[in-house]
């Protein structure tokens, strides 16, 4: 049985159904990233498993106690909400024990645990203010800290660094995923940022409109997507689509005026879709500029659009066979061929790094190297 | 040149023409409160003058405006006392259970506060004779309650939406009851909504005529009536109710002097991201 799971748990807000029956099990000790667009239910299934809203069917479990219908305050939880939700006229000291003076905590135990949190984090010369003195890295880090000093049993945290700079979201970014090493705590992290559920999750759940569209590793996310959803979600830039036609024999996808090569590994699994339309996918980081003239078995044509340089990287941003494009090459150090908005580049696609989908229901056929979609990756 | 550069001396001397204009009243109360009545009504005006607090003394001691006074007092303190923690814990209430009936509610609510007065002072005088407790503090309490309470709730239910409702659920996760979210979480950034409100509902009751009027006698007569009955006895009549209306308005600017620093807001600022 896993540590925290939730089974067919269901939620409509009036008519609006927000989750469908969605199943969860989250392992004691990991760190899992709820991911997905706005309004993809990802706050609410947090504000589930909180207790701040009940759940319309289904049940949860935390450390194999149902907690369906016990109060927040009950289940053992911590929450660090995206706004911080700091008491404004309390101190550092007082809004990191509030929770365990609340609990009748002795004094020297509250002192003890606000002393090592603080340490941990970094607060121990700001025990004294109130939050308006604090920057807001320094607020978020109370918002931590007061959740730390609980030890509960599962972390909560909702968008918790949406409201940081660029440069501090960084770093709080690594500030957490070393207190998870080293609470080892069972966390659970909402966010809409793919970049932030990559680089922090143990695992990553990718949600669209209240259901799971996968879950798994963050690698295992970016290399074998179940669908075009989770293939354009993860990752930046998103993954290039291209659409096209199957030859009778399986050899060859046409796109347009493209013919792209179909990997031997993966003709077997599209074998039923001789003929047929599919999608391919490709990420923007495979791309390489075509040598020569182009026109060879594998390119397609480019017409740029713009340019992103980001130093070593330049993010060329196009259009190919009228739909939206985008290849990430080295910049262009002068010796390579030259490429400017309005120009038209061809660009050269190693196929078996790609993915071929289903343009209906938009699940992965088969993945550039021959591996099928594996049954645990379609969750719902 | 930013905008707003050339506005602001305009807004300035608006400012300044609105101020002028609401002052003189009040300055010019206090300048017949302390002149004699023919220099009061002398044309030109008397600008230079000798000060005379005859009819600031004549009111205080010798037309019993402290025994007014102590009625007025009682039965603003009695409405503020009974007005504001019912309209605290309903404004609460009302601003986290968002529900048709909630807003169904505070319509009714406005509706009630926007009825003419005058007709419901004649329902109150008959009910309050019907108990007998007309020319009683009570009475008079029960009808500045009723009448303030609609304001009170929507005016603390305006102050508590201002605070964040992540406050309640980061506190019922702290592990409050919903009481304790209220009381040690809540409350205390409501202090300055609780000010003003208590203010506002004392201002209400403190200067209330027509109720008063109807409703107490010689036992509870409260300053505003007590005012309007020295007109027209004699010739110090405008100098009279000058300093009559003077010195009905120095103990509520004693009383908000006194609280003007809880009337600053703020403390919420910090609560949430900035």
């Amino acid at each position: 049985m896993a540590f925290l799971e939730l089974s067919n748990v269901a939620k409509r807000f009036g008519r609006q159904e927000i989750i469908p029956p969605l199943d969860l099990a989250i392992e004691e000790g990991e760190f899992v990233v709820l991911v997905g667009p706005s309004g993809c239910g990802k706050s609410t299934i947090m504000r589930l498993i909180a207790g701040l809203e009940l759940p319309d069917a289904g049940d949860i479990r935390i450390d194999g106690r149902t907690v369906t219908h016990v109060l927040p305050r009950d289940r053992d939880i911590a929450m660090v909400f995206q706004n911080y939700a700091l008491y404004p006229d309390k101190t550092v000291y007082e809004n990191m024990a509030f929770g365990l003076k609340m609990r009748k905590t002795p004094k020297p135990e509250i002192e003890r645990r606000v002393a090592v949190a603080a340490a941990v984090l970094g607060l121990g010369d700001y025990m004294d203010r109130r939050p308006a003195q604090l920057s807001g890295g320094q607020r978020q880090r109370v918002a931590v800290g007061r959740a730390m000093v609980r030890e509960p049993k599962v972390f909560l945290f909702d968008e918790p660094l949406s409201n940081l700079d660029a440069h501090l979201r960084v770093h709080m970014r690594t500030e957490l995923v070393k207190l998870h090493r080293q609470l080892r705590a069972t966390m659970v992290y909402v966010t809409h940022d793919q970049v932030e559920a990559m680089t922090m999750g143990d695992r990553i759940v990718v949600l669209d409109r209240g259901r799971i569209r996968q879950a798994g590793a963050p690698l295992e996310l970016f290399r074998r997507p179940a669908n075009t959803f989770v293939a354009g979600f993860i990752g930046a830039p998103a993954m290039n689509m291209l659409a096209g036609r199957l030859a009778e024999d399986g050899s060859r996808l046409q796109a347009g005026a493209a013919a792209l090569p179909v990997p031997p590994a993966a003709r077997a699994a599209l074998a039923g879709h001789a003929g047929r339309e599919v999608l391919f996918g490709i990420r923007p980081q495979y791309v390489t500029l075509a040598q020569g003239g182009g026109g060879a078995e594998g390119s397609v044509r480019v017409r740029i659009e713009a340019l992103e340089r980001l130093g070593t990287e330049t993010v060329v941003v196009g259009v190919a066979d009228g739909r939206p494009f985008q290849a990430v090459v080295p910049t262009a150090d002068g010796a390579g061929p030259a490429i400017e908005p309005g120009s038209e580049i061809p660009v050269f696609l190693p196929m078996e790094k790609g993915h071929f989908f289903d343009p209906g229901s938009g699940g992965t056929l088969v993945h550039g190297d021959g591996a099928g979609p594996r049954a645990l990756e379609v969750a719902a | 040149m930013r905008p707003g550069t050339l506005a602001q001396p305009v807004l300035l001397v608006l400012l300044t023409a609105f101020a002028v204009f609401s002052l003189t009243p009040i300055v010019w109360a206090v300048m017949i409160s302390v002149k004699d009545p023919i220099d009061a009504f002398a044309i030109p005006p008397k600008l230079i003058f000798e000060p005379n607090f005859r009819y600031h003394y004549e009111i205080w001691f010798e037309r019993r405006f402290l025994e007014f006074f102590a009625n007025s007092a009682a039965i603003a303190a009695g409405t503020v006392l009974i007005s504001v923690p019912i309209g605290t814990l309903a404004g609460y209430a009302l601003s986290r259970i968002r529900t048709p009936a909630g807003r169904s509610f505070l319509m009714g609510l406005l509706v009630v506060r926007m009825f003419p007065h005058v007709l419901l002072v004649i329902p109150f005088f008959v009910m309050a004779r019907a108990v007998e407790m007309i020319d009683t503090y009570p009475a008079m309490i029960a009808a500045m309650v009723a009448l303030n309470q609609p304001f009170t709730v929507w005016l603390m239910r305006s102050f508590f939406l201002e605070i964040p409702r992540e406050l309640d659920e980061a506190a019922t996760i702290d592990g409050c009851n919903a009481w304790q979210v209220f009381a040690r979480v809540v409350l205390p950034l409501a202090r300055p909504g609780i000010v003003v409100t208590s203010l506002f509902s004392l201002l209400l009751a403190y200067n209330e005529f027509l109720f008063a009027l109807v409703l107490t006698g010689t036992e509870t007569k409260t300053l505003p009536v007590a005012i309007a009955e020295y007109g027209g006895e004699d010739l110090n009549y405008w100098s009279l109710s000058a300093a009559g209306a003077i010195g009905i308005m120095l103990p509520i600017l004693a009383f908000m002097l006194f609280f003007q620093r809880h009337l600053v807001r703020g403390l919420t600022i910090g609560a949430v991201k900035g």
